[in-house]
């Protein structure tokens, strides 16, 4: 199984991740996350993630779904230390990025970008695209001046714009244009792992097939390899390779494509695809299964299974201990001790 | 449980039919004509900003066009840039000698008055000194006095306001305590107590001024620092690898320009009144130089006489604090961020 790594080698680097016989791009392990909030006389803690593992090879795209406040985004800013994690081991390329020091971290997540939502809040409002795609490039002393401006130029037209735009602000720019900034930024830093969180949200229908068409182009240009978070069905199943599901802060399901599309196991998973809507009027409706309330606070989540409070199928036995991710078949793994 | 789903094959293109964005594409259908991804194929959606950019070439251009549409800002920038040339031409535009005194003349009302003089346009004080070449002189002490402390403060407090409010902590504790420690003393006491420990002079009083104002800036600039700093565009400056340095003076300096210049304004405004506040107790400048200031407190004794003596520089004092104000107004329409 792909989530056992064999006992630690011998380490010549600190960071290092132990040896295996095949080491994957990236592995989440244990991963948890919590917040504080509160005042110090009454403090209480948001539990955004907890124990959090999965792994990803080169080339693969992995979809992250999961309703709003089950800590998909943590995830992901988790993941480049935009957010200090609590807990738990990221191996990015065999190194160990939740224990990197800050200079550490500065070069080794540059090959591991990340692509925002809201595209207005996602590009410097004073900046030029032209200086907004190079930052990247002269931070890394990727290039520098007109060699610089030149490939900002080639990367622009890459994602779809124009060379004559490198000299106007984002203010100038449509939100799907922006996204497309947004993308030729990574670009210019050689990334080759994207997280992107909900890339397409924000934009329009229309905008949002081509952003995703983009990406994808992209993707097999580059080789990237990709986490794209989304509360969008439709976007991840068109876009993933594999699919993950989260639900309050912990992997409900996780497998390829196929496997959690038409064959789900966890019945989170069964109401997520229940709810999703589907453009065929002639299909009958069926509401028994679908989820009756609101996701439970982070802050006190239910014992046991997560879940287990708006779950159709839950006994007593889910009250008493966590699920853990069990092989349903090869790749395919689910955290139900029901099904 | 099984969902049936279209199978999907890699070169699927999302979204490419409106009706049914789930089902497989039409082999037959061109599909890019619906998703333009490539340059040419955009021209549509780039057209908006085309027309934009002609105007945007030159900011000047636009600034000019502006101001001249704004006309409480147009008077106040000719005012400001005639306040600019009569100090810098004092000695050849002012009629007499500002320190010239003529007792046979004293105390001589303005011009149009019954009693006045034609030499002495606006009359003159109890010295016989010709109360409009003062005002022109003095406008240059006011000048750098003002523009001196309010560069002076405002580098001190932007640079503490940058620094609390990205790195915050004990940091942000510290200095925001000292802020309120400044805010919550007189300031005009706390610069006749330093004015009487260090001495008077230029110096010292732009010195003193500056004192008043940090405060103003550390507090704004703060504010602002924190919410620029969420901005996605900072965390995708993070995840860059760019150091502290770049993301404060690249990403947050020029995102609080705004508010900086509201602040600028209204402190350009106190310093002239601060100056002469100060000069009024003896404290300031030296008497025997003119400021609007000095003016004021040399006219207090004969004020029931002569009311122009104190009259005209309180107009020349109001209408530049008026302009400055006016201006900064402005500015930070001008300057404020377009998203």
């Amino acid at each position: 199984m792909q989530y056992e790594q064999a006992s630690p080698a011998s380490d010549t680097s600190s960071l290092d991740q132990p040896e295996s016989a095949s080491q994957p791009l990236l592995e989440v392990r244990n991963l948890q996350k919590t917040f504080p909030i509160g005042n110090r006389f009454n403090r209480k803690y948001v539990k955004a993630i907890q124990d959090v593992s999965f792994s990803m090879n080169t080339g693969e795209v992995l979809g992250l779904v999961g309703e709003s406040g089950s800590g998909k985004t943590t995830v992901g800013r988790c993941i480049v230390r935009l957010i200090e994690p609590t807990g738990g081991d990221v191996f990015f390329q065999g190194k160990n990025l939740a224990k990197a020091s800050r200079q550490e971290l500065r070069s080794l997540r540059k090959p591991l970008q990340i692509i925002f939502q809201d595209p207005f809040g996602a590009l410097n409002p004073r900046m030029k695209v032209g200086a907004i795609i190079s930052e990247g490039m002269k931070i890394h002393n990727i290039a520098h001046g007109e060699q610089a401006r030149e490939r900002a130029k080639e990367l622009l037209k890459k994602v779809g714009l124009s060379e004559n735009h490198i000299d106007r602000y984002p203010h100038e720019f449509s939100g799907g244009q922006r996204q497309r900034i947004g993308i030729a930024r990574v670009l210019a830093v050689d990334a080759k792992f994207i997280i992107a969180d909900e890339p397409v949200s924000a934009l329009d229908v229309s905008i949002q097939a081509q952003v995703i068409n983009l990406l994808q182009d992209l993707k097999e240009e580059y080789g990237l390899s990709m986490l794209c978070i989304s509360h969008d069905l439709g976007v991840v199943e068109h876009i993933s390779d594999r699919v993950a599901v989260m639900y309050l802060g912990r992997l409900m399901e996780i497998g390829t494509k196929e496997d959690i599309y038409d064959n789900p196991r966890h019945p989170y998973t069964q109401s997520l695809l229940e709810a999703m809507p589907v453009p065929d009027p002639e299909r009958p409706r069926k509401d028994e299964n679908i989820l009756q309330g609101d996701i439970p606070s982070p802050i006190s989540p239910p014992s046991g299974c997560v879940f287990r409070t708006r779950c159709p199928i839950a006994t007593k036995e889910c009250a008493e201990v966590v699920p853990p991710l069990e092989e349903v078949s090869p790749g395919h793994l689910k955290a139900c001790i029901r099904q | 449980m099984a969902r049936s789903i279209p199978p999907t094959d890699t070169g699927k293109r999302y979204g490419s039919s409106p009706e049914q964005p789930m089902d497989p594409v039409d082999p037959m259908e061109p599909m890019d004509t619906f998703i333009p991804t490539h340059p040419t194929d955009s021209v549509t959606e780039n057209e908006a900003p085309e027309q934009i950019i002609a105007v945007r070439r030159n900011p000047w251009k636009v600034a000019l066009k502006q101001l001249v549409e704004s006309k409480a800002a147009l008077v106040s920038a000719c005012f400001i840039l005639m306040l600019v040339m009569l100090a810098l031409f004092a000695n050849v535009i002012a009629p007499h000698d500002p320190q010239a005194m003529s007792l046979v003349d004293r105390m001589l009302p303005p011009a149009w008055n019954a009693e006045g003089d034609m030499r002495f346009l606006l009359g003159t004080d109890g010295q016989g000194r010709d109360i409009l070449s003062r005002i022109i002189h003095a406008s240059q002490m006011t000048l750098l006095v003002g523009v001196a402390s309010v560069i002076l403060g405002g580098i001190v407090g932007v640079t503490l306001g940058l620094l609390a409010g990205y790195f915050g902590g004990w940091l942000d504790a510290i200095l925001m305590r000292f802020t309120d420690l400044q805010l919550a003393f007189p300031s005009l006491l706390l610069g006749l107590i330093v004015m009487a420990i260090i001495g008077t002079g230029v110096l010292e009083l732009v010195c003193v001024i500056a004192l008043a104002q940090w405060a103003f800036y550390a507090r704004v600039v703060r504010s602002e620092a924190i919410k620029t700093r969420e901005l996605e565009f900072v965390q995708g400056a993070i995840a860059l690898g760019a150091s502290n340095t770049r993301i404060l003076l690249q990403h947050i300096l020029p995102n609080c320009v705004a508010s900086m210049l509201i602040i600028a304004s209204f402190s350009l405004a106190m310093a002239i009144y601060y100056e002469a506040a100060l000069s009024f107790f003896g404290l300031g400048i030296p008497p025997a130089i003119p400021t609007w200031g000095n003016m004021l407190a040399g006219a207090r004794d004969i004020m029931l006489a002569n009311f122009w003596a104190p009259v005209f520089p309180g107009i020349a004092i109001t209408l530049t604090v008026l302009a400055f104000n006016l201006l900064g107004d402005w500015a930070r329409d001008f300057f404020d961020v377009k998203v």
